[in-house]
């Protein structure tokens, strides 16, 4: 694992050094253009001061025109002073743009001295020098920003990782003690040996989990620490919108002989009324809901209960006042010894036996605060309410008349089952027969000689008319013969 | 707390050594409830290729950002193969992306 990413790491940088030399290469090549064109820059700015003394000149000779003009007040001479200024503009533009040809104004136009706005040159060529340089990485501000957010997301990373780990082995820690009384088997991993130390089992970075066995009444619990997302940036981006905290949750898998027949799930509202939906035996078993204050629980709590007498049976004093001293700390508590996961997914999935169940007891906590390793120890009271329950689910037992409510019940969803499947069975039967119609019609369409197909459609009429007058006669006769 | 008391008192008679039973690890093919790996890396894989055929360069570094979540969201006992090929596409579609073309990057609504 380390050896892999030793080499992710190495092909990443041996990946981007042609890049970062290549994109170096191009910065350089961009600021060389800019020069040579800085320089074509410069000849602009001299040729436009060489236009402006032009045109003063130009300006100078329309004067004297019309000074002539006014002075000699005649049309001849207007025309031929026209014409002549006409000749000698021209001339003078010659004489104007003669430096054009001349390669040597062009080569060492630094050492002329620049008309009239001399003043003006030296500021442009220093502001420019530094613009280069700035240009050509100013270009490149996004992928600096790409690299900024990959920077980023790897030191949020490291971080939100060894956070987590901090705070599940600072859980284990505070409840190895309690766990260790227990249970004879505490951290297994599932591999064939047994485990020498306790640990928990890291399933992703930000999820945890440990399993607990050996003790009586209950087959094993897993306890899953389920971690907010801190290495993830962007999850940790967007639960500054939707506030989220860690949560712990505690499945204690109840032996077959040690829970009496009931259902009993209780939360806050939201979290009762998707169970309600989502839970195959919830939804099969408990159909009203009641508010928990009635019980003595937090008021903002719904109860969901196959049978009144088990919430005040199951919740005596105790659970009552572990929950009550925090409620923040409580999320939702599923009793069912009639538990088989979540509903399936689509409609036509719809199992036809009834799916293997467990009598199980899941505890489902919110670790309240900004996951300090304080707030995690503070749960230490929910995880003996779990066990404390365990043995009150053992000692509880339903009265007469709610054991034979609860069987009757019991009774009424299996035979849904079996009704459920019986009709598909009758369904698949359906199907079968229509097909094997479709194929004898077909049959009897293919066939060439006509005798043959007069014979067959015969043999088809009689048996349609059979089957229309009297279906039970059929069974008669064949039964007959 | 009085279940404390409750399990200590009791704490010989709780413990069955003889009731072990091994962790079974869930269903490797069930769906799990956190999708975010295997939607990122989907989408990771467009990106990259969207990067390389169509020369965006923007494309390419969304590819790098997804498989860096892809792989920060991923289950310890994933394949690492798949992070791996997925990191390569994505960078590889970044260098191609500026080897062909060394100009900045420009983005999409400029």
């Amino acid at each position: 694992m380390h050896l892999s990413k030793l080499i992710v790491v190495l092909l990443v940088l041996g990946i981007s050094l042609p890049a970062l030399v290549q994109s170096k290469g191009a910065a350089h090549k961009a600021e060389m253009e800019d020069n040579e064109f800085a320089e074509f820059e410069d000849l602009d700015e001299d040729e436009d001061d060489d236009f402006i003394a032009v045109e003063t000149e130009e300006e100078e000779d329309d004067d004297r025109e019309f000074d002539d003009v006014m002075a000699e007040d005649g049309e001849d001479v207007i025309d031929r002073d026209e014409f002549g200024d006409e000749d000698e503009d021209m001339l003078d533009d010659e004489d104007d743009f003669d430096h054009f040809q001349d390669t040597e104004e062009f080569e060492n136009f630094e050492e002329r001295p620049a008309k009239g706005k001399g003043k003006e040159a030296p500021d442009l060529e220093i502001t420019k020098v530094p613009l280069h340089l700035r240009n050509s990485w100013d270009s490149y501000y996004l992928e600096l920003l790409m690299l900024a957010g990959v920077a980023a997301y790897l030191l949020n990373y490291m971080n939100g990782k060894s956070k987590n780990q901090r705070l599940a082995t600072a859980w284990l820690n505070c409840h190895k003690e309690l766990l260790e009384a227990n249970f004879a088997l505490v951290g297994d991993d599932g591999s064939k040996e047994m485990p020498t130390s306790v640990n928990l089992l890291k399933q992703s970075e930000n999820r945890y989990c440990l399993w607990c066995s050996g003790r009586v009444f209950c087959e094993g619990m897993l306890v899953e620490l389920k971690f907010l997302k801190r290495q993830d940036l962007l999850s940790v981006i967007s639960r500054t919108m939707h506030p989220a905290g860690d949560e712990i949750k505690v499945t204690v898998t109840l032996d077959a002989d040690s829970m009496d027949s009931f259902v009993l799930f209780f939360g806050a509202k939201k979290i009762t009324n998707r169970m309600l939906k989502d839970m195959q035996d919830l939804s099969q078993y408990c159909g009203d809901k009641r508010g928990g204050d009635k019980f003595g629980l937090p008021a903002s709590t719904v109860v969901l209960a196959e049978l009144g007498e088990v919430v005040n049976g199951v919740l005596d004093t105790k659970v009552l006042n572990c929950l009550n001293s925090h409620p923040e700390m409580f999320d939702y508590m599923h009793i069912s010894d009639q538990f088989s996961g979540p509903k399936p997914a689509a409609e036509d999935e719809q199992p036809t036996t009834m799916p293997p169940t467990e009598k199980v007891l899941i505890c489902n906590f919110k670790v309240p605060g900004n996951g300090s390793k304080s707030n995690i120890e503070d749960m230490l009271p929910m995880m003996k309410m779990v066990i404390y329950l365990v043995d009150k689910i053992k000692r509880f037992r339903l009265s007469k008349e709610g054991k034979v409510k609860a069987e009757k019940i019991r009774a009424k969803v299996a035979e849904s089952y079996v009704k459920l499947a019986h009709a598909q069975r009758q369904e698949l039967a359906q199907q079968r027969r229509e097909d094997k119609r479709r194929v004898e019609k077909d049959r009897l369409l293919n066939e060439e000689d006509p005798d043959k197909a007069r014979r067959l459609e015969d043999k088809q009429y009689k048996k349609d008319m059979r089957k229309r007058m009297n279906p039970n006669m059929k069974q008669i006769k064949v039964r007959g013969t | 707390m009085s279940s404390n008391t409750t399990t200590t008192n009791s704490s010989t008679d709780v413990k069955r050594p003889n009731k072990i039973k091994k962790y079974t690890p869930p269903d490797e093919n069930s769906a799990s409830d956190d999708p975010t790996a295997d939607y990122m890396n989907l989408l990771g894989m467009v990106f990259s290729m969207f990067g390389l055929m169509m020369k965006m360069k923007w494309c390419a570094w969304m590819a790098v950002f997804c498989s860096f979540i892809s792989f920060s969201n991923s289950r310890v006992n994933e394949d690492g193969k798949q992070m791996f090929s997925s990191f390569m596409l994505s960078i590889s579609a970044v260098v191609m992306s500026y080897l062909q073309n060394p100009a900045p990057m420009t983005l999409p609504w400029q």
